[in-house]
């Protein structure tokens, strides 16, 4: 698995900050309701973002090992936004609250402080200076013996009205009043005239000073008007007779001076003791704005960065299926900018790939069924070339080897040397010389075919080859391409026209030869029995004519077996025991002693014609009996069953044959005989042949050994 | 609740708006451990004939009410007393509401305060700080109910709240940002 990147750990780790942030700020009671809940949003923002951080970042390092198409892209494009919206705004943030700070010491700088100290003060003392002495006035006419006097009883208005008038012109007092003690006004004197004057209820600084007995003052306001208003009471020679009242109206100008002093004052104040307050809702405000702003910016940028990713990952999905081989996938086509333009080429690519594909496929499959019809085609011609009885040979043009099948192994008993590959040239001596000398002959001469009879040795064998070879060209080109040389033993071929011409020569010689014979013989015996006792020498006579006669009877019967072989009838197969046949040569042979017929209790049945066969076994036995005549050798006749054949051996004890007559042994006309026609022998292993059976030599001599093999019922023997 | 709530939300929601409830839940909670502390301290008199109540803002409070009012900034607190007859498996049921208004107006010129019992109507200007700051931030054995209409045995929740302004900021903008605050507690009792 990968290790996370930066990219990755990003949210993470901006999620970490903000908790770290949200621990730091976590909101003091001690706040206004405002700051408090601005501190609160600000937390709350906090953990929102933080929260929704730590998802993106955990769903990112759950996605490191295979990411969706198009998120890490997604991912940083979200980073780089917020990144370049969240540097700014804190810096702007920090440059603020540094501002703001310095405003605030600015504000609150303490010569402003002890300026409206001062002032306030100053203020203070115009007002106390004003109040203290009415203050000291008033205590002075507490003890005024006119005012007293005057209040009787009975009262004396008039001296009242005179003193008071007298206090008020001495003292510059605005007003003056005096009342008795159950608070009613006795006299008063005003600047302002009688209009102006009024009964006014006498508030609780006048109770206070006849409850203290001493002077109270107190500041009134009324309108836009500020006076001092102070209470002495009148002690008279029985104690307080009544209240004085005197009120001092302060300037307009001083008192709107003092009172903006006193409300700047209290504002500056307030402003001083929620300074902290001020600050941090500034930075509060700030913040908030700074994290809403943060997350909109985060929320448009996730929006902006799918709109523009979610084509890309579609793009990556499609290629990464068209990589994985499915060719039939497509995307949507739905903007009409650059991506637009890449998902239509991308359909267009795929499109194209899917067409050449289907062509290679089509192609594929039609170079497959052709590769097959050759692999088929080949192997016909392997196992043709096989099981072929003739031999193939193919060479290139350069007379190098490069078919060869195994019939021409076979018949050429060719040694282990040839092999495909190798030189044709080379290998063709000795025995071969021939074979050589027709491949160059094929090679050299101008013709596209060559034929030529060879005469090769196999073994003890002299075989006659018919040899014929081709020249092979290049499909498609003029090119050569090779030779083929294909080779047949015409052994058997050869033989049988040999066998063929002397059975036409024997017919016509025994037509030709037969007819005068008889007449001969005839003339002969008549010679004979007419002349024989008529003449001097008799006995020349007699010997000459039987000479005729026995060589008239022997030409007779050499001309009955070219008859026999010449005219030999097609077998009429039936299914015949071989015991059947032993026990009619028993019969036969009993006669000669040294025959002995062994007749086997074996159940078999071959397939033959039961007289052809008894002339084999019969020329075979004339042959053993004839050869053991003069050692007296003892002659055997016995039947074998095999699997497939049933087989007939003849043996004798003879003289034996000669070991260059086993090639020729059963050659027409070959006889080892004085008086042998040659034609025995010939003819029973034509009979065999016929019968689809062999008549093989088994030994030339102790014993001489003929093996006949006849095809037994049910199994007919492969052709040799 | 949290712990339950973020448990459930990590098996089954996907969806940022749990993160967004999480998160409040978070502040309430954090809110409440905040306003634990009450500060204010309240007892309960039950009298013969009215069931009384004694309740003293912190010493906090008071010093910063007594720095306000020395500079000169008018001040006014709301006394809520509320009495509810405590339910086991309801909600409290409200028996009774007094409000308090009283108010302090400075006047730093002639360095006088006027207390003024707003409930009452009744005012008067003193110059001492001390009382001023006393009568705004105390009441003393202050009758809230009367006993006939409790019942006997009956377990019973006096709360108090306790809503202070600073009433000259109420002409700008800063008084709501700055000038008040609240505080709240409540007793419980039961009549013998």
């Amino acid at each position: 698995m990968k290790a996370p990147g930066l990219m990755q750990l990003l949210p993470v780790l901006m999620s970490v900050l903000l908790l770290i942030g949200v621990v730091i700020l976590w909101p003091h009671s001690s706040g206004g309701e405002a700051d408090s809940w601005l501190a609160w949003g600000n937390i709350i923002l906090m953990l929102l973002l933080a929260g929704l951080s730590m998802q993106y970042g955990l769903r990112l390092l759950r996605q490191r090992s295979e990411p969706r198409p198009g998120s890490r892209l997604r991912a940083k494009l979200v980073m780089a936004l917020v990144g370049m919206l969240m540097v700014p705004s804190m810096i702007i943030q920090i440059t603020a609250s540094q501002m703001v700070e310095r405003s605030l010491n600015v504000w609150f700088d303490v010569r402003v402080d002890t300026l409206l100290d001062r002032a306030l003060n100053l203020a203070r003392g115009f007002y106390g200076r004003v109040e203290g002495e009415l203050k000291q006035g008033m205590v002075t006419y507490g003890h005024d013996s006119a005012l007293a006097s005057a209040v009787g009883p009975p009262i004396d208005y008039s001296s009242l009205n005179t003193r008071l008038a007298e206090i008020q012109s001495k003292e510059g007092w605005q007003r003056l009043q005096l009342f008795d003690t159950n608070d009613r006004l006795l006299a008063g004197v005003q600047e302002s005239g009688l209009e102006a004057l009024e009964t006014e209820p006498l508030d609780e600084n006048a109770k206070l000073a006849t409850a203290l007995g001493r002077a109270v003052t107190g500041l009134l306001t009324t309108g836009d008007r500020e006076m001092v208003v102070g209470y002495v009471p009148l002690y008279g020679q029985h104690g307080i007779v009544g209240l004085l009242r005197a009120e001092i109206t302060l300037p307009s100008g001083v008192v709107q001076s003092a009172r903006a002093v006193e409300a700047d004052y209290k504002t500056y104040r307030e402003l001083e003791r929620n300074r902290q307050a001020i600050r941090g809702l500034f930075a509060n405000t700030m913040s908030i704005v700074t994290l809403l702003v943060v997350l909109v910016a985060g929320g448009v940028a996730i929006v902006f960065a799918r709109r523009l990713t979610s084509p890309i990952g579609h793009l990556a999905q499609a290629l990464h299926r068209v990589t994985e081989g499915d060719l039939n996938v497509s995307i949507a086509e739905t903007t009409h900018d650059e991506l637009g333009s890449l998902a239509h080429s991308f359909n267009r690519m795929t499109e194209r790939l899917r067409d050449n594909v289907d062509a290679l496929t089509r192609t594929q499959q039609e170079l497959t069924g052709a590769l097959n019809n050759s692999r088929q085609r080949r192997h016909i011609l392997e196992t043709l070339l096989a099981n072929l009885q003739t031999g193939v040979l193919l060479s290139d043009a350069d007379g190098r080897i490069r078919v060869l099948n195994a019939s021409l192994k076979l018949l050429l008993n060719l040694p282990s040397g040839w092999l495909p590959g190798k030189d044709i040239a080379s290998l063709c001596s000795g025995r071969l010389h021939g074979t050589g000398q027709f491949f160059d002959e094929l090679r050299n001469q101008g013709q596209e075919s060559l034929q030529r009879e060879l005469n090769i040795t196999v073994g003890r064998k002299n075989l006659h080859v018919l040899a014929r070879g081709a020249r092979l060209h290049a499909t498609g080109a003029s090119g050569l391409s090779g030779y083929l040389i294909v080779m047949d033993d015409v052994s058997g071929l050869a033989e049988a026209q040999r066998h063929k011409a002397w059975a036409e020569v024997a017919r016509r010689l025994a037509h030709e030869i037969k007819n005068p014979l008889t007449p001969i013989k005839l003339a002969a015996e008549r010679l004979d029995r007419r002349f024989s006792g008529q003449v001097e020498h008799a006995d020349v006579f007699d010997a000459c004519t039987h000479t005729i006669i026995g060589q008239v009877a022997r030409l007779q019967r050499l001309i009955s077996d070219f008859s026999t072989l010449a005219r030999l009838p097609r077998p009429r197969p039936g299914e015949i025991d071989p015991a059947l046949l032993l026990k009619d040569m028993r019969e036969l042979y009993a006669p000669y002693q040294g025959v002995a017929v062994e007749v086997s209790d074996e159940l078999a049945t071959c397939i033959c014609d039961a007289d052809q066969v008894r002339q084999v076994l019969i020329n075979l036995l004339d042959n053993a009996i004839a050869a053991t005549r003069k050692n007296g050798g003892e002659v055997r006749l016995y039947a074998n069953i095999r699997e497939t054949t049933a087989e007939f051996h003849v043996l004798d004890e003879g003289e034996g044959i000669p070991d260059k007559s086993r090639e020729q042994i059963f050659e027409p006309y070959y006889s080892t005989k004085e008086d042998g026609s040659g034609l025995g022998l010939a003819i029973a292993h034509r009979i065999a042949q016929e019968h689809e059976g062999d008549l093989k030599l088994e030994s030339l001599r102790h014993p001489t050994h003929f093996c006949l093999s006849l095809p037994l019922s049910g199994h007919p023997m492969e052709a040799a | 609740m949290l712990l339950l709530h973020f448990t459930l939300m990590k098996r089954y929601c996907v969806f940022p708006v749990h993160w967004l409830v999480g998160i409040v839940c978070l502040c309430l909670s954090m809110s409440m451990v905040a306003y634990a502390d009450s500060g204010v301290r309240m007892a309960v008199h039950v009298g013969n004939r009215v069931v009384s109540c004694t309740v003293q803002v912190r010493r906090h409070d008071r010093a910063h009410l007594a720095k306000a009012l020395r500079e000169g900034t008018e001040m006014s607190i709301n006394w809520q007393i509320d009495v509810r007859a405590v339910r086991k498996y309801w909600l409290n049921r409200a028996v009774a509401t007094v409000i308090v208004k009283r108010r302090v107006v400075p006047d730093l010129v002639s360095q006088s305060w006027q207390l003024i019992d707003s409930t009452s109507g009744i005012s008067q200007r003193i110059f001492n700080l001390k009382r001023a700051v006393q009568f705004l931030t105390r009441l003393e054995k202050f009758p809230v109910i009367d006993r006939s209409l409790l019942k006997a045995g009956h377990r019973y929740r006096m709360g108090i709240k306790i809503n202070e302004t600073e009433a000259d900021m109420h002409r700008g903008w800063m008084a709501t940002w700055f000038g008040s605050s609240s505080l709240e507690t409540s007793a419980v009792f039961a009549l013998p």
